[in-house]
């Protein structure tokens, strides 16, 4: 019997980006019209498994897939989301979500990636509440949820890397916030100046930076059966208040939304966070 | 394992088994339970009627000097059963614990054969199922009686703790004599896909599934397990590896015409595979490979076996 498999795809049904249109899209767009410039890339560790967490923004959230890329190219490896499990469901949409790396938001899934695969996993803890907030909560990050991100990066014995970006709320800046049955809906100016399909796709072309910090290890010996919620809610305060600080501090040194030299002056002022350009 | 008891010897998988434990150099006899005699058989598996009282029972198993028994009749559908609508035997199970766990048996392993459908499929479910992992809801019309013969034998395992009692949750089973429900599902003239999936798909090779058993029953394990050929594959590289045509299709039940349907060879998703195919369904195999199982073949074997099935 053989033990050769021809697979294109993963386990997880991620497909190895290459040189089709969508791909070229991609580039585009993380290339020139979003000018993506990374800060202490170099904190992604480059063997093993490890959480990355960031802040979650814009109406169609690109800070994933800006992520996933920048660490393909920086360092060479693929990085896997945890989505909501409802796009499972639906035809299309699945697969879809699937082939660019992001598998059901499920502990099981979190944990066999970290600590089977000694993959590189990104989340957002903000959830949706990232995305879909006033105007006067701009760059401000939302609760962490319960802490379930710390217990993931615990139970599977990993590293936690926060990734900060500024920017990705300029590409779909929030006008208001409607209360709808199904939850809060963000009245974007994307949804005026194009309406409210094409305004949910349709981004401005703000400069979106990216600052890797290092990454954030507690030694735990023994991690019991049912970690205490109190435990997991400090740890997940303590990486908030962390990536909001960073936040205030990148948005202090930004120049402008579209453009923004701050980060020619990074090398010298960064000290050891160092930096990368793609 | 000396003398081997295989209840549920009518099925294929179960007649495969049969013949394999018989070929073992140190198995003496091979009892095979079973409706109807098969006069062909392999001379050293000796056939005896199926028996509803488990007293009787117990006497043949004494008589017989069992000591292990491996039970093919709990999930139709993986041992290669094709009766429409062929369910757990709950009662038969009742009776065989009853038999294996009476005061004085000589029986000290008992293998009862499952499925890997008792584990829910949606959208939300991870990659592999684990064993420790819920089960469908009890009062699931399709698998209510098979969750209740599992949990009969878990109750026979903790009244009687010198038995070994092992449930292996075979996976979609495949294979030249025994396939699945899932396996003739691709066997079909031309293979219904449901429009805009393409789930994770395994498969355990009928090879694996007698090895599995086999290994269970000569080194006494206890416990649940699952069982499946190593790795995953989507459905779309198991129709490219057939080369077949497909037909994407809704997802809609067709539980109405499915009879006819079936009778009259008309392509069609069977309500078991409906889910399977919308969502997919892998399970993780690491326990009974960390008792010292490794299975033989991987899914581009079971690729093969589908597609020596459609020629």
């Amino acid at each position: 019997m053989s033990n050769s498999t021809t697979q294109q795809v993963d386990r997880w049904g991620r497909v190895t980006p290459g040189e089709d249109l969508r791909d070229s899209i991609f580039d585009f767009m993380y290339d020139k019209y979003f000018r993506v410039t990374w800060e202490g890339v170099e904190h992604i560790p480059k063997r093993g498994g490890a959480l990355l967490v960031g802040n979650h923004a814009g109406m169609l959230p690109v800070d994933g897939k800006i992520v996933q890329m920048g660490v393909e190219r920086e360092r060479g490896r693929p990085v896997y989301g945890l989505g909501f499990k409802g796009f499972f469901d639906l035809p299309f949409v699945g697969r879809l979500v699937e082939r660019v790396g992001v598998v059901v938001g499920h502990p099981d899934n979190a944990e066999r990636l970290l600590r089977e695969d000694e993959q590189l996993v990104m989340v957002f803890p903000e959830g949706s509440k990232g995305p879909v907030k006033p105007p006067s909560e701009r760059y401000k990050l939302q609760r962490f949820g319960r802490g379930g991100f710390v217990e993931t990066a615990m139970r599977a014995g990993v590293p936690i890397v926060p990734i900060v970006l500024v920017g990705t709320e300029d590409t779909t800046p929030v006008l208001g916030v409607l209360p709808s049955p199904n939850g809060d809906f963000p009245v974007t100016v994307n949804a005026l100046m194009f309406g409210p399909i094409l305004g949910a796709v349709a981004q401005f072309p703000a400069k979106i930076r990216v600052r890797v910090l290092p990454p954030i290890e507690w030694d735990d010996s023994h991690v019991p059966k049912h970690i205490p919620l109190s435990i997991l809610m400090d740890r997940a305060q303590e990486v908030r208040s962390l990536m909001q600080s960073e936040l205030d501090r990148m948005l202090d040194e930004r120049d402008g939304i579209y453009f923004d030299s701050s980060n020619e002056k990074l090398p010298e002022e960064s000290g050891d966070r160092g930096r990368s350009r793609s | 394992m000396k003398n081997v008891w295989i209840e549920g010897a009518a099925t294929p998988l179960g007649r495969m088994l049969a013949e394999a434990t018989a070929d073992l150099d140190d198995v003496e006899r091979v009892v095979a339970i079973e409706p109807e005699h098969s006069p062909d058989w392999h001379p050293r598996i000796k056939w005896l009627a199926h028996e509803a009282d488990p007293r009787a029972q117990f006497a043949a198993m004494c008589e017989h000097e069992i000591d292990s028994v491996i039970q093919c009749s709990l999930a139709p559908d993986r041992m290669g059963d094709v009766r429409p609508g062929a369910g757990a035997d709950v009662i038969g199970t009742m009776r065989l614990g009853a038999a294996v766990a009476r005061e004085g048996s000589p029986v000290r392993s008992w293998v009862a054969l499952s499925s890997t459908g008792v584990y829910p499929i949606d959208g939300g479910r991870p990659l592999l199922d684990r064993e420790t992992h819920p089960r469908v809801p009890a009062d699931d019309l399709r698998l209510g009686a098979l969750l209740e013969a599992e949990d009969y034998a878990v109750d026979v395992a903790e009244h009687a703790p010198y038995l070994n009692v092992a449930i292996l949750r075979l996976q979609e089973v495949v294979g030249e004599g025994a396939n699945g429900a899932l396996a003739r599902h691709f066997g079909q003239t031309v293979v219904p896909t449901v429009i805009g999936h393409d789930p994770t798909l395994q498969f355990l090779h009928v090879d694996d599934a007698i090895e599995a058993t086999l290994f269970a029953a000569e080194r006494e394990l206890a416990g649940c397990y699952n069982v499946a050929s190593r790795g995953v594959m989507r459905e779309s590289k198991i129709l490219d590896h057939c080369e077949v045509t497909a037909i994407p299709s809704l997802p809609l039940s067709a539980n109405i015409f499915e009879g006819l349907a079936s009778r009259v060879g008309v392509p069609h998703i069977t309500d078991h595979n409906l889910p399977i195919l919308r969502f997919g369904h892998a399970v993780d195999t690491s326990k009974l490979e960390d008792a010292g199982f490794k299975p033989g073949a991987d899914q581009v074997d079971c690729a093969e076996a589908l597609r020596a099935l459609r020629s």
